[in-house]
Order: structure tokens, then C-alpha cells, then sequence
């Protein structure tokens, strides 16, 4: 008997969005700080975190007993991705979090270089495993669809993307430019996303019965879902792209940067509710 | 130091239901009673640690009828004990796979980790339940209430190491089965399928 998973919803959908999000506009940004823009960077960091930031509380939602979380700290089961992934996500928050809150209130390291420096390196080599986490969490587990290589990568791929899209969101509020290089390489996680993507069903064929299920439910069920996200998320990126080299606006650039967003959210929502486990009974 | 296991005779299997309703009985009476004051719909959302599923083979005139059951395969390697991130999954000394309620704090990892779908989100506990191989009852000395009620024996249970019990004899003579080999997960109950009815 197959069966769908439904213990995982929505809410874990939003919180691998929104986290993914955050710590690859986290890692954008301090890596655009390292190359001399400080005062708009500081404050890319601190829209990744405030991003992060909302996955998490997304997740408490999700959480069936939220006042036992403590446990995830106190005694953690160090064999468990979820476990390093409460570590990753904590001092992501705490060094990245120290790091972007400049670009909210005055704070006495802020002028000091190397304290910045150090914090924005800490807090991207944490954000870094925080994006590779969240795919990993999915492939832990005894759903086929999931469990394969193929879904961290791609969980990576689209954090990416999302992550350019909301730097992108944030310079265009700061009426900043956003950097040709930076779209440029959104548009290589995309092509890289829609290749790891089309895999799934590349390899249906020659994989398990439940693996074949959940791409058949991509095609019939979610078909709707499946069509959005290679028209929204992967093509319709493309076509903005080469519509913004002939005529740039910033109207444009808002639009490519929603769509590299909504490309994260439809592929994540995609793997997840395709979701299913081959039970023996 | 026992290392418990259960051999289910899908042979002897009536289809009863007698060890569903025992396991309710024995674990989950108040869950239970609270689901039939919510309702129909609560009744129907009722999750059960043990239950059986009907599976109609062949086609007329040779048609079998084999019940099915599922219940926690307490495995050797359990994917539920290492994914739990605050280690309230646990396997005691004995093998027995257990969840400590306290520490559960509800992110049904486990749920999606067990290959068996043994696991499941109570909410009247507000913890995961499964199948405890009734730990309580054998710290009485008594059999699993789902094994002492089955009134065909097709449930047996006892301990893997003792080559005396009737469970390693079962398992040694090839005829018990473990379901899902290729997980890796060595679990400890095991299962004697039907033979194929000569004509």
C-alpha cells in the first residue's frame, strides 16, 4: 500500500522557504559587504535574518508540543539532521543576527572591521549549512521521493535563487542597484534548479513504486502546482531576464526577483506534498 | 538481558480484530473514550498502534483472503531513534523501541522516518504513540495484550536469544519473514505468510 505523507504541511513548506531564503540573501549580502558596499549589505543581512527568522516561528507553529522545543537543546540526540539543524539555524540567528543589527540600531562594533568581518563569516559559514540542512532534513527519511541526493541539491539551488530574489527586493526598496553579476547567476541556479528538478522524472522509470507514485501525483494531482513552477519558476525568470537586458526597469527587476521566490516556495511546496511511503501492509 | 521479538502467523489469522481491540483496551482506553465523546469524525481519526488490513487474493474460484498486521517492528536500527532531535525515541535494553512523551516535542521526524508507518501524532497525549510491545505488562511477567487475546495464537512473542522460545524457533526454521530487508533496518517482528492453497 502507498500512502501519502501528511504529517508534514504547509507550514514546513513556508519555514524551509522563508529559511532557505534568508541565510542565501545572508550569504549574498556579506560576500557584496566583503567587496566594499557596507551600509546596504548590513541591511540585505538583516532582511536574510528577519527572513530566518520567520521560518522558525513558522516551524514552532507546526511543532505538535512547542513548550518541549527546550529539549532540542538540552538533550539532543546528536545522530538527528533535525538536531544539527536547531544548532545551524541558533547561531546562524545569534552570529548573523549580530551582524545585521547594525543596519537597524547604532551598536559599538559596528566601526570595528574585523568584528564585523568575523561575525559576517561566522554567521555565512552557519547560514551555508542552515541552506544545505534543509534538504538533507527531508532526505533523512523513509519517503523515496525524498530520500536521494538530488533533493539537497536542489533544496541549495532554489535557496539561491530565492536568496538573489530578496537582496534584489531589498535594493530595490533602498533604491539600490542590484548587481548585473548577481542576476546573472540567479539565472545559472535556475537552469541548474529546472535541470535537478526535471531529474525526478527523468528517473521514475528505474526508481521504486512509491518514488514513481509521487511523480505520478506531480503530474496528476499537483499537476497544477508542477505546471506553475516550470512556467513561473524556471521559464518565466528566463523571458523577465532577457526582457530586462533590452529594456531595464526596476519594475522588472521586482518581478524576476518574485518569481525567484516563488520558484523556492513552488519547488519546496512540490517535493513535500509529493510525498509518499510504500507501507507492506 | 532479553532481546524480545513477535512472530505474527498470517496462517492463523482470523481477522478478528481481538488484538486491535486488546491494544486499545490495555493502552489507549481514555484516547479511546475521548474519541467517542468528540464523535464520528474523531472516531474515524482514532489511530491505533496495531491494526489490520484485508487483502483479497487470487481470482474465483481460488481466491484467499490474508489479513495484514501492522504494528512497530521495534527494529534493530531504528531510522526513528536517530532522526529524533531530542532523543525521545529510544530503544531500551531489552530492543524494545520506545518514546519517552516528555521529550516528544511533536515534529514528526519519526513519522516520516519509520518505513513502516508504525508511528503516529496522539493528540489527546499530545506525544507520538506506537506499539510498546505492552513494556508494562512484561514487567509483570505477562505477554503483550494483543498476544495473550488472539484466540488462534497466531501472535507469538518472546525472547530472539532464547533458541528454546517458540519466536527463535520460528524465525530459525525460515518460515517468519522480516518485511522491508532492503531498509536495513533488522526489525524484530516477523511474519509467517500464507501458503499457496493446493487445488
Amino acid at each position: 500500500m502507498i500512502e501519502v505523507q501528511h504529517a508534514w504541511d504547509i507550514r514546513i513548506v513556508l519555514d524551509l522557504t522563508f529559511g532557505g531564503m534568508g541565510v542565501a540573501a545572508f550569504i549574498i549580502a556579506f560576500l557584496y559587504y566583503l567587496r566594499g558596499e557596507k551600509e546596504f549589505n548590513v541591511k540585505a543581512a538583516l532582511a536574510g535574518m528577519i527572513s530566518l527568522l520567520i521560518g522558525l516561528l513558522i516551524l514552532v507553529t507546526h511543532l505538535g508540543k512547542p513548550e518541549a522545543a527546550l529539549y532540542t537543546v538540552l538533550s539532543p540526540n546528536l545522530s538527528s539532521v533535525m538536531a544539527w539543524g536547531v544548532f545551524f539555524n541558533i547561531l546562524a540567528l545569534v552570529f548573523g543576527g549580530l551582524f545585521a543589527l547594525p543596519g537597524l540600531v547604532k551598536l559599538p562594533y559596528a566601526g570595528n572591521e574585523r568584528v564585523m568581518r568575523l561575525l559576517g563569516a561566522l554567521g555565512s559559514a552557519f547560514s551555508f549549512l542552515v541552506m544545505a540542512y534543509t534538504g538533507t532534513l527531508l532526505a533523512r527519511t523513509s519517503i523515496h521521493l525524498w530520500r536521494s541526493p538530488v533533493t539537497p541539491l536542489l533544496f541549495i539551488l532554489v535557496a539561491l535563487s530565492s536568496g538573489v530574489g530578496l537582496c534584489a527586493l531589498v535594493a530595490v526598496a533602498l533604491k539600490k542597484d542590484v548587481p548585473r553579476e548577481l542576476v546573472d547567476f540567479s539565472m545559472i541556479t535556475t537552469f541548474l534548479a529546472f535541470v535537478t528538478m526535471t531529474l525526478y522524472f527523468a528517473v521514475a522509470d528505474i526508481s521504486t513504486e512509491a518514488f514513481r507514485y509521487s511523480v505520478h501525483l506531480m503530474l496528476s494531482e499537483l499537476a497544477g502546482a508542477t505546471a506553475a513552477l516550470y512556467l513561473l519558476g524556471f521559464i518565466a525568470p528566463f523571458a523577465v531576464y532577457f526582457y530586462n537586458r533590452k529594456k531595464p526597469s526596476r519594475t522588472n527587476l521586482v518581478v524576476l526577483a518574485v518569481l525567484l521566490i516563488l520558484q523556492s516556495l513552488l519547488a519546496r511546496f512540490l517535493v513535500v506534498y509529493a510525498g509518499a511511503i510504500e507501507l507492506p501492509w | 538481558m532479553a532481546r524480545y521479538g513477535m512472530v505474527i502467523d498470517l496462517n492463523k489469522c482470523v481477522g478478528c480484530g481481538a488484538c486491535v481491540m486488546a491494544c486499545i483496551t490495555e493502552n489507549r482506553r481514555e484516547q479511546a473514550l475521548k474519541a467517542i465523546e468528540e464523535g464520528l469524525q474523531a472516531l474515524e481519526n482514532f489511530k491505533k498502534r496495531t491494526y489490520i488490513t484485508t487483502h483479497i487474493l487470487g481470482t474465483y474460484p481460488n481466491v484467499g483472503i490474508v489479513y495484514m498486521h501492522m504494528i512497530c517492528q521495534h527494529c534493530e536500527n531504528p531510522p526513528c531513534v536517530s532522526v529524533c532531535p531530542t532523543g525521545a525515541s529510544y530503544k531500551t535494553r531489552d530492543g524494545i523501541v520506545l518514546v519517552d512523551k516528555a521529550k516528544c516535542i511533536g515534529c514528526e521526524y519519526c513519522v516520516q522516518a519509520c518505513p513502516y508507518g508504525a508511528r503516529f501524532w496522539d493528540p489527546y497525549v499530545r506525544a507520538i504513540d506506537k506499539c510498546t510491545f505492552c513494556v508494562h505488562r512484561l514487567a509483570k511477567g505477562q505477554e503483550p495484550a494483543c498476544v495473550s487475546t488472539c484466540p488462534t495464537g497466531a501472535r507469538v512473542f518472546g525472547n530472539l536469544d532464547d533458541p528454546g522460545s517458540e519466536v527463535s524457533r520460528l524465525v530459525a526454521s525460515g518460515a517468519a519473514v522480516a518485511l522491508k530487508k532492503e531498509e536495513g533496518t533488522s526489525p524484530k517482528v516477523f511474519y509467517v505468510f500464507p501458503m499457496r492453497r493446493r487445488r
